[in-house]
């Protein structure tokens, strides 16, 4: 069931009001969220369901017998143990086709054709993600970062909590597990900012990326030959802003329903079209993903904690992992490796520079109309440099997103050599879709805190006020958004 | 005590520290009450937050009739048969003759209109001089640019479906 739809919206009204009569009942209100989330889950396809169940069950076991041992070799047997089953699991539902299909194209290559066994296999929504936190919580356990949870239901709640378990946030055990054994408490400060963030949300992925998508990135994506450079320029920064919409409206909606049932989930985006590095980028994309990946596949390869060159290789392996979790295509490995490169480049430019220069040096310029002058140089001269840097980082970015986007090599081979021979005019390029794009990007330099701002105007209207402003921001994203109802496209991930 | 002194006790400086008292008790009235205000202003209870739930889908209801009418037609083989479909259709005209449809229809068309609008149209509409200045006010031809076509543009702007393409039909 979609977020912007009116079943979920019935879903969730009988859920709120249940949940909240049961506050004061925390295993009753536990074991009702879990049968709402599976009944969620469910909802898109039942088989799954078991699927769901038994990857909780294995980390649930895992952490269990984690807890009863302190021999070493035993517990990394044991995590390792937990580890394979949960990759074996994701491996199989995500890569069998992709794997069967390579080896088959090799096999022809070599004029060894064979009848291979064939299976289709259907992708479990959000299979990457509950994959991914049930693996946190085992290897937090291994690390004794957290106790290993007594109770089944918290586990199989934690994984399976219906606002983040098709496309995130990846929540860690460690922020989420405290929060059910504390008695759930509804403050006026999270109810405004719910509300808020899954207007913003709505209106993010129904009416920008849902217009972005039908009017101009599929289009042109779908025959990048067909059309002219500025257009596929233009299509770019569409896609852009489409992605970054989709997946961070869903991640804002998925936190505004969450903090309405009392849970607090971190912020997964953060204007990070402003980044002024690849680096900076990843600490404002998909925040819970690259956290993850920095904490249980960076840093136990090593990190930048064993000389230069393992730096690079453990960047490099990193983001090819990061981008073969999206899916099994080679354009999401070239994806990842293009993100791997820079960042490594990145990397090797920051410790060739000698001394790092002063971004702005207005301490010691003197405090005359010359230094001042001088000052006012520096700071000028600062902006331009991050202007830059961030116009760069942007560039980088969309690059990686051709290969992300296209549906094969080939096509996204297309697109750069349309890029590359720049002929034409722009038929896309007119003053809606051009506000659209350029409205969202420059979006991303509002004051980070803008929504927590806006969230306390709210918190001090009463239900009237709130339902007025629900009930009215609703209506008007939906007269605004085109018709019909996308999916998100990190649902087929 | 004489009179001139009992006067002076009673109306004077008694008097006196009694309006020197009030302001001290009405400011211990406002603070508790501020303090009341705002112990109850942080929490708020599931029911009014419900409360605000009922009210906007209420709002949806009243001013988006015909979104209820697009779900019952979706629902497919429900228990209620095709009565849950007349009753919607029945609130819708009963919204439109209230006049509650015409916000919603008023953006619509206004976002309609934005949409097909060109550069030209936006500059005679800022009363900005209409000299044609991109060439987005006019469709280029393949032929103007030397490019052969394989996949003509659709006028409903839908692209083939693939894993990657992100609009499918209405789905609930």
């Amino acid at each position: 069931m979609l977020f912007p739809t009116l079943n979920f919206a019935i879903f969730f009204l009988v859920v709120f009001a249940i949940s909240w009569e049961l506050k004061d009942r925390a295993e009753y209100r536990k074991a009702f969220l879990l049968g709402a989330s599976y009944f969620f889950y469910g909802y898109w396809d039942w088989r799954f369901t078991a699927l769901l169940a038994g990857s909780s069950l294995i980390n649930y076991a895992a952490g269990r017998f984690l807890s009863l041992t302190d021999d070493d070799r035993q517990r990394r047997i044991l995590v390792a143990t937990a580890v394979v089953l949960n990759l074996s699991i994701l491996g199989f539902f995500k890569y069998y086709g992709f794997f069967l299909d390579s080896f088959a194209d090799l096999l022809l290559a070599v004029r060894l054709e064979r009848d291979l066994p064939f299976m289709e296999i259907i992708l479990p929504v959000g299979i990457s993600f509950f994959t991914f936190q049930g693996i946190s919580y085992v290897v937090d356990v291994y690390r004794r970062e957290i106790p290993a949870a007594d109770s089944a239901l918290d586990i199989f709640l934690y994984i399976s909590f219906f606002p983040q378990l098709v496309a995130g946030p990846i929540v860690r055990a460690a922020h989420f597990l405290p929060q059910l054994d504390q008695k759930p408490q509804l403050e006026r400060p999270m109810v405004s900012l719910g509300i808020v963030l899954i207007l913003i949300g709505l209106f993010k992925k129904m009416v920008i990326a849902n217009y972005l998508a039908s009017e101009l990135v599929d289009i042109v994506f779908f025959d990048p030959s067909a059309y002219s450079s500025p257009d596929l320029l233009l299509a770019l920064y569409g896609y852009a802003v489409q992605i970054y919409c989709d997946f961070s409206g869903y991640s804002d909606i998925a936190i505004g329903v969450a903090a309405l049932l009392g849970y607090r989930f971190k912020w997964n985006f953060n204007q990070p079209y402003r980044a002024a590095s690849l680096r900076e980028f990843w600490h404002r994309w998909h925040i819970s993903l690259s956290e993850w990946l920095r904490d249980y596949l960076y840093k136990p390869l090593g990190g930048s904690r064993h000389g230069v060159a393992k730096t690079y290789r453990n960047l490099l392996l990193t983001m090819f992992l990061g981008g073969i979790w999206h899916g099994a295509a080679w354009t999401f490995v070239v994806w990842g490796m293009i993100h791997g490169s820079v960042l490594a480049a990145e990397r090797l430019l920051a410790s060739l520079r000698s001394a790092p220069a002063p971004a702005v040096a207005i301490v010691g310029f003197g405090h005359g109309a010359t230094g001042q002058l001088l000052s006012a140089g520096a700071a000028s001269q600062h902006i331009f440099s991050k202007t830059v840097r961030i116009f760069i980082t942007f560039h980088v970015v969309c690059l990686a997103w051709i290969f992300f986007r296209s549906e094969n090599f080939e096509l996204a081979m297309d697109y750069l050599s349309g890029l590359a021979h720049w002929t034409g005019g722009a038929q896309f390029a007119g003053p809606f879709l051009v506000a659209l794009v350029a409205g969202s990007l420059a979006g991303h330099f509002l004051p980070e805190t803008l929504v927590e701002h806006i969230a306390r105007r709210l918190e001090w209207f009463g239900p009237i006020g709130l339902g007025l402003v629900l009930g009215f921001g609703v209506l008007l994203i939906e007269a605004v958004a085109p018709e019909g109802v996308a999916p998100f496209i990190y649902f087929q991930f | 005590m004489s009179f001139a002194l009992e006067f002076r006790k009673n109306y004077l400086i008694d008097r006196t520290k009694q309006v020197e008292a009030q302001p001290k008790k009405r400011r211990a009235r406002a603070k508790s009450i501020d303090r009341k205000s705002i112990n109850t202003a942080a929490s708020i209870s599931g029911r009014q937050v419900a409360r605000a739930l009922l009210i906007a889908g209420l709002i949806l209801a009243v001013f988006n009739s015909s979104a209820l009418v697009q779900y019952t037609h979706r629902l497919s083989d429900n228990a209620f048969g095709p009565e849950i479909i007349i009753a919607s259709e029945k609130w819708h005209a009963m919204m439109e003759t209230g006049r509650m449809t015409e916000i919603s229809q008023r953006i619509r068309t206004a976002v309609s209109t934005a949409r097909s609008s060109s550069w030209n149209d936006l500059r005679n509409s800022l009363g900005i001089d209409g000299r044609r200045l991109g060439r987005a006010d006019k469709p280029i031809s393949p032929s103007d640019q030397g490019i052969i076509t394989s996949a003509p543009r659709r006028e409903d702007g839908q692209s083939g479906r693939s894993i990657r393409s992100s609009i499918a039909d209405g789905s609930g």
